[in-house]
């Protein structure tokens, strides 16, 4: 019973807590959003995991496509007028081993270590295009997501990434972003 | 303190060193500052622990900054009462709450499959949750259960302005 009564006082005790975290929060210099606008994003089943995804990739191919993703032509097309910036949202050894030709490396893994290099070079309301390794993988929407959360209008996935890229005898480049 | 309680006591050596007042006093300051030490990051950078929490994909997104707030500063908040030992069996019980959330967390993206920075001590990167993160959570709420019941107020400054854990 005592136990039972400690428990309900931590419980209490998380949310006055809560409750001074909200305080501090409003008057910190730069105050996080408490309530945010999800972002319009490829969406998927809820109850499917990456897994899931991976196997499904064979019987229907297209069926986590977005709308707004880009193909490859259309990737192409972007790049040309000079006026978009692409985003390889993978690890920094497989961008360094080799990457889309101008990409910037913005690991979503390490997303809040690259921010300051991120918003310094890309303007929010410039063109952006993200890619991860293929359409397996997720780490290109869940960047997406942070971008958009960060003020980031014109960001658009192209989902076959690097995989379709390097095979098709694209401009690739090697080597570790320096920003 | 009753006579059963008193007669395992006296039978074990090793109960009477694990629940004595110094061996819980410890376990109480080493628990309040870990979680001091975890909240420092998330509260000075809860952007920061925004991104961890939605990597997770558990919270849904809307909610994921008051959520990341909450956790910093309930850390903070239990971890700084924890090491004074003032209320200290509430603030055991909050930090109790908080790593079995943890744990249904990590729990599940590892049933869904995903891997992704615990965000353990904020968004420091090179912890990806995994089994490890589970029993090493799991030995810290032993450690919050002991608190809860065997705390005698041993330094704590709840028992010297008189207060009760």
């Amino acid at each position: 019973m005592k136990f039972i009564k400690d428990l309900a006082g931590g419980f209490v005790l998380l949310i006055i807590a809560a409750v001074i975290g909200v305080a501090q929060n409003a008057v910190r210099g730069n105050p996080v959003k408490l309530i945010l606008e999800a972002p319009r994003v490829a969406e998927r089943p809820a109850d499917e995991t990456h897994v899931d995804r991976v196997k499904s990739e064979s019987d229907e191919p297209a069926h986590h496509r977005d709308p707004s993703d880009v193909s490859k032509e259309q990737l192409q097309e972007m790049m040309a007028t000079g006026m978009t910036f692409v985003i390889d949202a993978r690890g920094e050894e497989e961008y360094t081993e080799g990457h889309i030709s101008g990409a910037i490396n913005v690991p979503y893994e390490k997303f809040i270590d690259y921010y300051q290099a991120l918003t310094d070079y890309v303007p929010r309301d410039a063109s952006v295009v993200v890619y991860c390794t293929s359409i397996t993988c997720d780490l290109g929407d869940r960047l997406i997501i942070e971008l958009k959360l960060d003020g980031y209008e014109n960001v658009v996935l192209y989902r076959d990434g690097w995989e379709e890229w390097s095979e098709s005898d694209l401009p690739v480049e090697t080597g570790a972003w320096e920003y | 303190m009753t006579t059963e309680t008193q007669t395992i006591r006296s039978a074990n050596p090793l109960t009477v060193i694990l629940t004595s007042g110094g061996f819980i006093f410890v376990l109480r300051v080493f628990l309040g500052a870990l979680f001091v030490y975890s909240a420092i990051n998330k509260v000075g950078d809860p952007r920061g622990f925004g991104v961890a929490v939605r990597a997770y994909e558990i919270i849904p997104i809307a909610l994921s900054n008051l959520f990341a707030l909450s956790v910093a500063w309930g850390e903070l908040v239990a971890g700084v009462l924890l090491v004074l030992g003032v209320q200290t069996r509430k603030a055991a019980a909050a930090i109790l709450w908080l790593i079995l959330s943890f744990v249904i967390a990590i729990t599940i993206t590892i049933v869904r499959g995903l891997t992704v920075d615990c965000g353990c001590f904020g968004n420091e990167g090179g912890h990806s949750t995994g089994y490890g993160l589970i029993i090493r959570d799991l030995f810290l709420m032993v450690t919050a259960i002991m608190v809860i019941h065997f705390d005698r107020g041993t330094l704590s400054l709840g028992r010297l302005s008189g207060r009760k854990g």
